[in-house]
């Protein structure tokens, strides 16, 4: 089954960035993000975030994280979007393959989600973040901010 | 066959990373990322074959095609030493097949991914890994000294 072939994935993510960062330092590892976040792959995601806005949002994680056990609650309103990941799949790849998670694996979503809410008329907030499986991301529309300012 | 959403995504980054690697550096880059993989990815593959030797590679493919659902064929040459590895159509080589269907253009060396993360683990052992491809993608794995 192709879902079994997932964990040795998300390892091999781990090993990439490590060995972007070995090679290229930190700035090189965020800018290779920044390029993942800007490449090919996302643009339906954006586009898609484009038009339906936080909705959008909230399908392109629902739609990343179905079929992968990702333990979460989300919460939707007019100009809000939470997400609580209560345990990311990747890190428990990472135990059960005794891998050593790399410290700037996290990071890769932010700066996905930061594109993403750029792109697309929004603002990100990374809320907390363990590195160890658990974190919470919010995107905000930006008219809220505005009025609330 | 469903594809996971998440198998999906390390493929088109898979993918994506050899071409950045490539224009933002060099291919030699690109070579020594695969080469990277081999020392550090690939410990199932090293304990197998330094406890079976050809043996442990049918075993690491046959486990790993199948999860795969790829069209492959797999043979052991004894007396030759050798593993051979046949996809029967290289387009439905469970990558490129994901590309195509997401109308990604792989990285023009994405092929040469294949002996460039298995080859240098498996020359740690002297064995050489061979490429050829034409419809299908024909792999022999044979001692140096065959």
């Amino acid at each position: 089954m192709l879902e079994d072939v997932v964990p040795d994935w998300d390892v091999l993510r781990n090993l990439t960035y490590k060995y972007v960062y070995e090679n290229f330092g930190r700035e090189g590892l965020l800018k290779y993000y920044r390029h993942m976040a800007n490449s090919d792959f996302y643009k339906d995601v954006i586009d898609n975030v484009k038009k339906e806005g936080l909705k959008g949002v909230k399908r392109y994680w629902e739609n990343s994280s179905a079929d992968d056990g990702t333990s979460y609650n989300q919460k939707l309103t007019r100009d809000k979007y939470s997400l609580e990941v209560n345990n990311c799949m990747a890190f428990k790849h990472f135990r059960d393959k005794k891998e050593k998670p790399f410290e700037m694996f996290c990071d890769y979503c932010m700066v996905v989600n930061s594109v993403i809410a750029d792109k697309s008329n929004l603002f990100y907030e990374l809320k907390k973040c363990d590195k160890k499986g658990k974190c919470k991301h919010i995107f905000y529309r930006k008219a809220e901010l505005e009025s609330t300012s | 066959m469903k594809v996971p959403a998440k198998y999906r995504d390390f493929i088109l980054n898979y993918n994506e990373t050899f071409k950045y690697l490539e224009k933002e550096y060099s291919r030699k880059q690109v070579d020594d990322y695969w080469e990277y993989l081999s020392r550090n990815f690939l410990k199932k593959l090293d304990k197998l074959v330094k406890e079976k030797g050809i043996s442990g590679m049918y075993e690491y493919w046959n486990y790993n095609l199948d999860r795969e659902e790829a069209p492959y064929k797999l043979e052991i040459d004894e007396k030759r030493n050798m593993f051979v590895k046949t996809m029967t159509d290289w387009k439905k080589c469970p990558p490129i097949k994901v590309m195509i269907d997401n109308n990604i253009e792989p990285y023009r060396d994405y092929c040469m991914h294949c002996p460039g993360v298995y080859g240098p683990l498996l020359q740690d052992y002297g064995f050489n890994f061979k490429v050829k491809r034409n419809k299908e993608c024909r792999v022999e794995i044979t001692r140096e000294n065959n």
